[in-house]
C-alpha cells in the first residue's frame, strides 16, 4: 500500500461525527441572508455606487492592512440607467505603477429597489454581470472572471477567508458590512505562501464598468494580474467606476 | 425505515434488512464507491459486499449512526477493489487525483519514524479536524472521504471551484504540518 494509500485509509477512520456532518453539509444563499449582510475583502473592495474610487492597501506582517478611500462622481448618472462595458483582457503586469483589471457589467433595466443600506439592489435579471476575483495560490496570482448565473453568485461565497502567519495560526476575518465610501481597516497577516482574496463580497453590485485596483505598501505588493511568480514590488489595483 | 428499524432486521436474520439498506442507502454507498472504482460494476459488487459485510457485523454490533459504518464498509472495500484493479490496469475513477493530492499532506519520510498505525493516524486527523471551521472540515472530507469532485463541493458550497481548490490546498498543508508536528508515520 503507498503512503498516499495508508493516509486515503486513515481519513476512512475519522469520528463518525464528522462523516454525518460532511454527508448532509449543504450551503444555500437566499436573498433575505444577503440582504442582511455584505462583506468587504480586506485588500480588494469593488464599492457599488457611482463614481466611487477604492484603494486597497496591502501590508506586511503584523501591520494593519488595508483601507478604503473613496470620492465621488458628480457626473453619477441620476435616473439609475447601468452602464453597458466590456471585459478588458489583463495580461502582464508592469513593476510600477497601476494595474488596472476592467470588470464589465450588464446593461440594466433602470432604478432597482433599494435595500436597507442605501444601495440599489441588482435586479434578478443582471445574471451576466461578470465578477472578478483575485486569487493567490503557490505564490502566484491570478485574476479569474467569473460570470454570474445566478444572483446567488453575486455574493462571496465565502463567509471568511484565510490567511497564513508563518509560525503563528491561520487568521480569520470576518468580513464586513460596508458602505459606499466607508473606510474600513483590517488587521491582515499574510506570507507569501498563499492567501486567498475573495473580491466583491457584497450583496448589491450597481451593473457598469469597474476597475480592481489593489495597492501594496513599500516592499510587498504584486506585479502584474496573470498568473506568474509572485514579485513584491508595489503595484497598485484600482476598483473604481467611471 | 427508521435505521433501528434495519438493525433490528439484521438482528433478527431477516433478509429484508439487505433490501432496507440498499434501498435506504444504496445510493450513498454506490457513490462512494463508484468515486473510488471508477467502474459501475465494480462499484455495484463493492456495495453488494457491503450489505455481506454489514450482514456479518450485525450482531453483534448496533452501528450509529448506521450511514457512516455502512459508508465506511463500502469505503474500505472499494479502496480494496481498487488497489487489485489498479495491479491488473483497470478502473481508478478519481481515486488517482485524490491519491495524488493527498501525497502533498504526506510529512517527509526523514521526519518520522516507527511503524505506520492507521488507528493512531485517524486520531491525529480527528484532532486536526475538531480544529477547523465546521466548513472547512466538511470541505476536506467531501473531497477526501467521499471523494466529491472540486465542482461539487463548489456546487454544495455555493464556491467558486477556484475558492475549493484554493482551500484543499491550504487544508493539505495545515494537515502535513499536523502530521509531521505530531510524528506520525505514514
Amino acid at each position: 500500500m503507498s503512503r498516499a494509500e495508508k493516509l486515503f485509509e486513515a481519513i476512512g477512520l475519522v469520528d463518525d461525527t464528522y462523516i454525518e456532518e460532511a454527508a448532509d453539509a449543504q450551503v444555500v444563499r437566499t436573498p433575505s441572508q444577503w440582504q442582511r449582510w455584505g462583506a468587504l475583502a480586506a485588500t480588494l473592495v469593488l464599492v457599488a455606487g457611482l463614481g466611487l474610487t477604492a484603494t486597497t492597501q496591502l501590508r506586511g506582517c503584523g501591520a494593519k492592512s488595508s483601507h478604503m478611500e473613496s470620492t465621488t462622481d458628480s457626473a453619477a448618472p441620476e435616473n439609475g440607467s447601468m452602464q453597458e462595458g466590456t471585459a478588458a483582457d489583463t495580461t502582464g503586469g508592469s513593476a510600477a505603477g497601476v494595474e488596472e483589471s476592467t470588470i464589465a457589467g450588464d446593461k440594466g433595466d433602470g432604478a432597482s429597489e433599494g435595500a436597507d443600506n442605501g444601495m440599489a439592489m441588482l435586479p434578478t435579471d443582471q445574471i451576466g454581470t461578470e465578477l472578478a476575483v483575485l486569487t493567490v495560490s503557490d505564490g502566484a496570482w491570478t485574476v479569474d472572471r467569473h460570470t454570474a448565473v445566478e444572483a446567488a453568485e453575486l455574493v462571496t461565497v465565502t463567509d471568511t477567508y484565510w490567511v497564513t502567519n508563518d509560525g503563528d495560526a491561520d487568521q480569520e476575518i470576518e468580513t464586513q458590512v460596508v458602505a459606499p465610501g466607508e473606510t474600513v481597516e483590517f488587521d491582515m497577516v499574510t506570507t507569501s505562501t498563499e492567501t486567498e482574496l475573495v473580491l466583491m463580497p457584497v450583496e448589491n453590485v450597481t451593473p457598469g464598468v469597474w476597475t480592481v485596483t489593489v495597492t501594496a505598501a513599500d516592499g510587498y505588493g504584486v506585479e502584474g494580474l496573470t498568473e506568474g511568480e509572485l514579485s513584491w514590488e508595489s503595484h497598485t489595483f484600482t476598483v473604481s467606476q467611471p | 425505515m427508521e435505521d433501528e428499524a434495519i438493525i433490528d432486521l439484521y438482528w433478527q436474520r431477516d433478509e429484508e434488512a439487505l433490501r432496507q439498506s440498499d434501498k435506504k442507502y444504496g445510493a450513498f454507498c454506490r457513490q462512494i464507491a463508484l468515486r473510488i472504482v471508477g467502474i459501475l460494476e465494480d462499484a455495484e459488487e463493492c456495495v453488494n459486499d457491503t450489505w455481506l459485510r454489514a450482514w456479518e457485523a450485525m450482531p453483534p454490533s448496533r452501528p450509529c449512526p448506521l450511514r457512516a459504518f455502512l459508508g465506511r464498509i463500502t469505503r474500505n472495500l472499494s479502496l480494496d477493489r481498487y488497489r487489485a484493479g489498479r495491479a491488473q490496469k483497470r478502473g481508478g475513477g478519481t481515486m488517482d487525483v485524490l491519491l495524488e493530492e493527498l501525497t502533498h499532506c504526506l510529512p517527509s519520510t526523514e521526519s518520522v519514524e516507527g511503524q505506520y498505525d492507521a488507528n493512531e493516524t485517524a486520531a491525529v486527523i480527528n484532532r486536526f479536524l475538531a480544529e477547523l471551521p465546521p466548513e472547512k472540515r466538511q470541505m476536506f472530507l467531501r473531497r477526501y472521504w467521499f471523494g466529491d469532485s472540486v465542482e461539487e463541493i463548489a456546487g454544495r458550497f455555493a464556491m467558486r471551484p477556484g475558492t475549493v481548490k484554493s482551500s484543499l490546498h491550504r487544508l493539505r498543508q495545515r494537515l502535513r504540518e499536523t502530521l509531521e508536528k505530531e510524528g506520525v508515520a505514514v
